[in-house]
């Protein structure tokens, strides 16, 4: 029983990882990349720094003093710490402290370690040893060349760096550079602050750059909406963002709606009311909006008996209850070696008898009395319950309700149309997985288990390329017609050393396809290892088609889209309009009456076989981009392949689009209703497709009357 | 003479190919019937639909003397109404002997766990003696039926469905690959069986039809041409344009 | 006339006696050369293979009925054993833990209450899947005799819905197949999650402690196991072959070699194919439920559709068709396969490179099937008949 792998759970988190790929979009400037190219030009504008600004003198040898007072602090700074010295700085102000706070950000500050000086660093290598050379902060003039060792580089955490721009963005947004003003509004835009509004308000009107103007009036948006105390400017704030699908406004609207649930004898006039709440009916809408429970959806009522009641407590509205924990305890200490009431702990083996024990306590040792569900009941009977929005302006919360309300219709068509094309490039893999059976198994009516492996053949032959050839463009493009070489011959093979015995006797055909399915993979396994090796895709695949901030198509996807359209136009015509298969038709509809046309079947089956197997190797190469090579790649796709086959109807390249483009379609369909299980989705598909055939056994595009019982 | 079957109007498309067009047919108890058409007539299809294995689209089928409707009925239930069938290549079951074949043929209950607890009892032994007998097979009882020549198959089968003790008997070209001793054989013993039930036999040999002496129905796309006695047929004017060519 | 079919028929059936004598043979020498009682030759966990072996064999020949008697090829008779091995783990990872449970809370001054004693239980099951309630299907978990009859009634249910389904819409032959592998795989699929209600992909573990066997060493629970795997074997031997041997066994038969005729006969083809289905599901549910005790851990890999490949394939090896068939392959190829991939085979060193028997086995038995189907389609079984032939000659 080595039998212990369901492989298509696998192979689906990967394909669900590669479809994720529209989360990029958002955080391209985040990349690694980027960073490190800002890192780069930071360091370039420093350089220019030294030759504009040429003061120096008193203020900053103050500016050094202020540096080695708070000494300490910036040594082993640390988030909550560090605002002080941050603030010290700032008010000191002028390009030395924007220059120290810049350095600081970059990791290039060092401590000398002789005098406790901060100097600035630039690490170099001399004969294999660590050097570094440094700079005044005050002057930014190069100092000397010292050993690594002497000198301690200072390395703020994350959430240091994030104050430390904070500090920046003022001095930043007003700075005469482009890239100096991007990374502060890059700043503002990750977290915007109180202070930042008025930088942000000078900035607006001195901005010239459009793209840049645009950035910042949305920024200001936000920190209007989170700071301004007038109603008048926050609704225009909101308003502006009306169109604006971007996660960042969705961050900032939400809190607009945010709320307190709470309790009364009547009901207040004087709140910013959301809803009433009914205990155990009513159900909050994403608006906070109110909706009674209904018998045909049933969804969790906001309120149940026991947290209304808590609530109560919460506010001295009500006695607390008591726990049943709690209940347990005032038993066993009042029990007297093992009884107490009378009656045996060891007896008290259900919650009833608990009860009346302690029933018997509260009467006798004036314990605080229970309060059993339906008691609770009638006390919440008596109040109100409702919640209220935090934000103190009606008229705010409905503008901001009005502008989600678009976003979110918005974003939620988007998302459909993702999930559509999602969908598709779903159908794109199944469809590029199964039409190389669709030629074996539906044309020539040979079940061939081993058919994944040929698809497995085709990545490993693209990773083998990769090998020897580095340019990942040219080695994809050997790679396919390889793969589809390798493969047919394999596939020949495979149909002159078994399946010519076996044309008789299909079902065996799936036992003999079986035995060279599992060699095949653990030749595989031996050779290339049980690791996963990668086939690289080149650059421009790379990338995505960004429409908005919610819909990205990534390069991959459509380009698997269209091989696969590729493929089935080639399959197409080379079934239907070819000599070769007009041959292949006539070999599989009644072998003897082909070769008394002339026609050597022998050969024709080899060759078809070869052709679907070659297919096959292709559709290697377009699983392997995207997922990673294993020796089980192939089997993976396997049971999905025929089932796609099956449900399109054999015998019919037509078929087995419209069986992948069912099987796909649906398996997003169901991931929609419940994104977070895949599995899921997958049984039930799988369900479907078992139903499914029995109410069409001959699948979607099924062949009729006498040419089907052939 | 009483009805037996009844067929009207019925009709069958297959892809938009009319296989059977409105066609319309009877056959009484104890009836001796040949039905011949060329290639494509539609002979197949009418046993198919009668046994159950294709539905029409229209029409029309009725059994016996309560005009039960046979559509929609599975094939095995119509079977143990009595319609028994012969295909046109020999179909037993060749693993298994003769006797186990005639066996399984048996008009015993043939509901799973009866068959399960069957136990072979003196009156089937010599049923069984009796149908080996009667298609000449009565010393290959033990011999599996893989190993019989292509007419001592051809009489098993004819033997399964005699154990089966149908009020109609459908068969489909009997004389096909026949020496020309075994078909005159044959010709005795369809003659011999239909003293007792009914007999629709499909046929393309002439001579083999003239042999069988019996009302002869036409078939052509889908649709009964012509019906009568063998010279009747011969000589109608539509029967000698779709066979000769018009 | 008589006396001949009469001879035939205890001449056909002579493998019977030989089988149980075999397995009589087989059990006594075990029992005696075992650590449980005997001679101490056999370790524990060797005995626990053959026991496990003996319970692949009930699901050989339960294959070797639906496939090699009456010809549907079915990939999805593991997963009914992988049912029954879930039905009959639920009550002992259940009671088991039960009891632990109830042991640990021996010193608190309260005893516990149901409630208390279940959601302990479920919190100690369902921890690993982020749980803690005791989903329905466990509703008799504290049951034996509930869960016992699951064995049979769950594998079973499946068995008549799928089949009747399958059946009535005349699927058959390699769409079959192809179909029950879809039922493998959706099962397999929906075991794997979370919230299935069994563990998702940690499955059911454990199971080689018997609730109330405590006391008594691993090495006699394998002992009772084997016994009882061997004397349900046998069983099960009887009962398929009284099946295959009557006339009901002639019909299936019948319907493997030739559909049309056995319906046009009058048979209900499809009320026998279900017979059959569900006969042979029940069968390897209980094999299931003898099984997973000794392998101790149960999981949805156990019911890859490959398994149930592996399982056609040791019927095919070892010819099916006959009863014996499917008994000796099942044996054969499982006990081969655990000696060579279990590493105990020596490596055999080629003037090339070595010969690593874990690494190669798969190959060889991959290439096996292959040499089996092509040229030996009586698989090992055929050998019986040359004998038999030269005998009579």
């Amino acid at each position: 029983m080595r039998a212990n792998k369901v492989h298509l759970l696998i192979s689906n988190r990967r394909t669900i990882k590669f479809i994720d790929l529209n989360s990029w979009g958002s955080d391209t400037f985040w990349s690694p990349v980027m960073i490190s190219k800002m890192f780069v030009l930071i360091f370039l504008v420093s350089f220019i720094a030294i030759f504009v600004f040429s003061e120096t003198g008193i203020a900053s040898t103050r500016f050094e003093d202020l540096l080695e007072k708070n000494s300490a602090l910036i040594k082993k700074s640390s988030s909550k710490t560090v605002e002080p010295v941050l603030a010290k700085i700032r008010a000191f102000g002028g390009p030395v402290a924007t220059r120290f706070l810049k350095h600081w950000k970059a990791k290039k500050i060092f401590l000398v370690k002789s005098t406790g000086k901060f100097v600035v660093g630039a690490p170099s290598a001399k004969n294999g040893k660590k050097m570094v050379t440094i700079f005044s902060i005050a002057t930014n003039k190069q100092l000397s060349v010292n050993p690594a060792r002497d000198l301690k580089q200072l390395k703020p955490n994350s959430g240091v760096r994030a104050k430390i721009a904070s500090s920046l963005v003022p001095l930043q947004l007003l700075s005469g550079s482009l890239d100096e003003r991007r990374e502060g509004i890059e700043t503002v835009e990750r977290k915007v602050e109180r202070p930042h509004i008025a930088p942000l308000r000078d900035a607006l009107k001195k901005e010239s750059n459009n793209i840049l103007k645009k950035r910042l009036t949305k920024v200001f948006a936000y920190a209007t909406i989170a700071f301004s105390n007038d109603d008048n400017e926050v609704k225009a704030a909101i308003q502006s963002l009306y169109e604006d699908l971007s996660i960042g406004t969705r961050a900032a609207l939400n809190p607009l709606l945010s709320e307190t649930i709470d309790v009364a004898e009547t009901l207040p006039t004087n709140v910013n009311l959301a809803r009433v709440i009914i205990p155990n009916q009513s159900i909050r809408n994403w608006d906070g909006s109110v909706q009674k429970t209904n018998t045909f959806w049933q969804r969790t009522p906001e309120l149940n008996t026991l947290t209304a009641y808590s609530l109560l407590v919460e506010k001295n509205l009500a006695p607390n209850p008591v726990s049943s924990k709690i209940r347990d305890a005032k038993i066993i200490s009042l029990a007297k070696n093992g009884i107490v009431a009378g009656v045996r702990l060891s007896s008290l083996n259900n919650e009833a008898s608990r009860d009346a024990v302690y029933d018997w306590l509260v009467k006798n040792k004036g314990l605080p009395a229970r309060v059993d569900e339906e008691q609770m009941s009638a006390i919440i009977e008596k109040y109100v319950f409702f919640a209220r929005y935090n934000h103190s302006s009606k008229e705010v919360v409905q503008t901001a309700i009005k502008v989600l309300t678009n976003i979110n219709r918005k974003v939620a068509f988007y998302q459909f149309l993702d999930l559509l094309l999602d969908g598709i490039s779903l159908v794109s893999i199944y469809f590029l997985a199964a039409i190389g059976l669709a030629i074996t198994f539906g044309v020539m009516k040979v079940i061939n288990m081993a058919h994944g492996e040929f698809i497995m053949i085709g990545a490993y032959t693209g990773y083998v390329i990769q090998l020897f050839v580095p340019n990942y463009t040219i080695s994809i493009l050997i790679a396919i017609p390889a793969a589809f070489l390798v493969a047919f011959l394999a596939g020949i093979i495979l149909e002159r050393a078994v399946i010519r015995h076996l044309y008789k006797r299909p079902l065996e055909t799936l036992l003999a396809t079986f035995g060279i399915s599992i060699a095949l993979q653990q030749i595989a396994k031996n050779i290339f290892g049980t690791q996963a090796r990668p086939l690289t895709s080149p650059e421009w695949l790379d990338g995505a088609l960004v429409i908005n901030d919610v819909l990205a198509i990534s390069n991959i996807r459509i380009a698997i889209f269209v091989l696969g359209l590729v493929f089935f136009g080639l399959i197409l015509f080379v079934m239907t309009k070819t000599r070769f298969g007009l041959e292949t038709r006539a070999v599989t509809q009644n072998p003897s009456m082909a070769a008394s046309m002339g026609i050597n079947p022998e050969r024709i089956n080899m060759l078809t076989f070869g052709f679907g197997s070659g297919i096959a190797g292709i559709a290697g190469i377009a699983i392997g981009l995207f997922s990673k090579v294993t020796s089980e790649l192939g089997s993976d796709y396997i049971v999905q392949s025929f089932m796609t086959v099956v449900v399109g109807g054999v015998g019919n390249i037509w078929g087995t689009l419209a069986g992948a483009t069912m099987i796909g379609l649906l398996q997003k369909g169901i991931e929609w209703f419940n994104p977070s299980n895949t599995l899921a989705a997958q049984t039930y598909m799988v369900v479907f497709i078992i139903l499914f055939i029995q109410f069409r056994p001959k699948g979607i595009i099924a062949l009729k009357g006498r040419a089907a019982e052939v | 003479m009483s009805r037996l079957l009844y067929v009207d109007n019925l009709s069958v498309t297959f892809d938009g190919f009319k296989a059977i067009n409105g066609l319309s047919f009877e056959i009484g108890e104890k009836e001796l019937r040949a039905i011949i058409g060329p290639n494509g007539a539609g002979k197949t299809t009418f046993m198919d639909l009668i046994t159950g294995k294709t539905q029409p689209d229209s029409g029309t089928i009725r059994w016996g003397e309560k005009s039960a409707s046979l559509i929609k009925k599975p094939e095995s239930k119509i079977a143990q109404l009595g319609i028994g069938r012969k295909f046109q290549k020999p179909t037993v079951l060749e693993s298994q002997t003769v006797c186990e074949n005639l066996l399984m043929a048996l008009a015993n209950p043939r509901n799973p766990f009866s068959v399960l607890f069957y136990k072979k009892n003196f009156e089937d032994n010599e049923i069984i003696a009796k149908l080996s007998t009667q298609v000449n097979l009565e010393r290959k009882l033990t011999t599996a039926a893989s190993e019989l020549s292509h007419g001592q198959k051809q009489w098993l089968e004819i033997g399964m469905l005699l154990a089966q003790d149908p009020k109609l008997l459908l068969i489909d070209e009997p004389a096909a690959g026949m020496t020309s001793i075994e078909r005159q054989q044959t010709v005795k013993l369809l003659k011999n069986l239909a003293n007792k039930r009914a007999i629709l036999v499909v046929e393309h040999d002439m001579e083999f039809i003239r042999q069988l002496e019996c009302r002869i129905t036409v078939l052509h796309e889908g649709r009964v041409l012509a019906e009568g006695n063998f010279d009747f047929v011969m000589q109608h004017q539509s029967v000698i344009d779709v066979y000769l060519g018009r | 006339m008589r006396e001949t079919i009469l001879t035939k028929y205890f001449s056909n059936n002579r493998h019977v006696f030989f089988f149980l004598g075999f397995l009589t043979l087989f059990t006594f020498a075990v029992v005696i050369l075992a650590e449980g009682f005997g001679l101490g030759w056999l370790g524990t966990s060797f005995v626990k293979t053959l026991g496990k072996t003996l319970c692949l064999c009930m699901v050989a020949i339960a294959m070797d009925l639906v496939w090699g008697y009456c010809g549907i090829l079915s990939l999805g008779h593991f997963a009914f054993f992988a049912l029954g091995g879930y039905m009959i783990g639920m009550w002992l990872m259940f009671a088991r833990t039960k009891l632990v449970v109830v042991a640990a809370a021996k010193n608190l001054a309260l005893p516990l209450t149901e409630e208390e004693i279940k959601s302990a239980v479920g919190t100690q099951i369902f921890g690993v899947v982020g749980g803690a309630e005791i989903p329905n299907i466990w509703a008799f978990a504290d049951i034996l005799p509930a869960q016992l009859a699951f064995v049979i009634l769950i594998p079973g249910a499946l068995a008549l819905i799928f089949g009747w389904l399958a059946f009535r819409s005349r699927v058959d032959g390699v769409y079959l197949s192809i179909l029950t592998q879809a039922m493998t795989l959706a099962l397999a699929l929906y075991l794997f999650q979370n919230d299935s209600g069994l563990r998702g992909n940690n499955g059911l573990s454990g199971l080689q402690n018997i609730p109330g066997l405590e006391n008594v060493q691993q090495s006699l629970v394998s002992m009772y196991f084997f016994i009882a795997s061997a004397f349900i074997l046998g069983i099960i031997y009887c009962l398929s072959n009284l099946i295959v041997s009557s006339k009901l066994g002639n019909i299936i038969k019948g319907i493997r070699d030739n559909e049309e005729r056995v319906r046009f006969l009058g048979y209900n083809v499809e009320g026998f194919k279900l017979f059959i289905f569900v006969y042979t599901a029940i069968i390897s549910g209980i094999a299931g439920a003898m099984y997973y005790p000794q392998a101790g851990i149960i999981n949805p890999a156990e019911l890859a559709p490959i398994a149930s490949i592996y399982l056609a394939v040791w019927v095919a090896i070892g010819g099916r068709g006959r009863l014996y068939g499917a008994v000796i392959g099942a044996a054969f190829v499982s006990l081969m396969s655990s000696y060579f991939t279990g590493g105990q085979a020596p490596d055999i060193a080629l003037g090339f490179g070595t010969l690593i028997w874990t690494d190669w086995w798969l190959v060889l038995l991959g290439l096996s099937f292959v040499l089996v189907t092509i040229y030996a389609p009586k698989g090992i079984g055929g050998v019986f008949d040359l004998l038999a032939k030269r005998n009579n000659d």
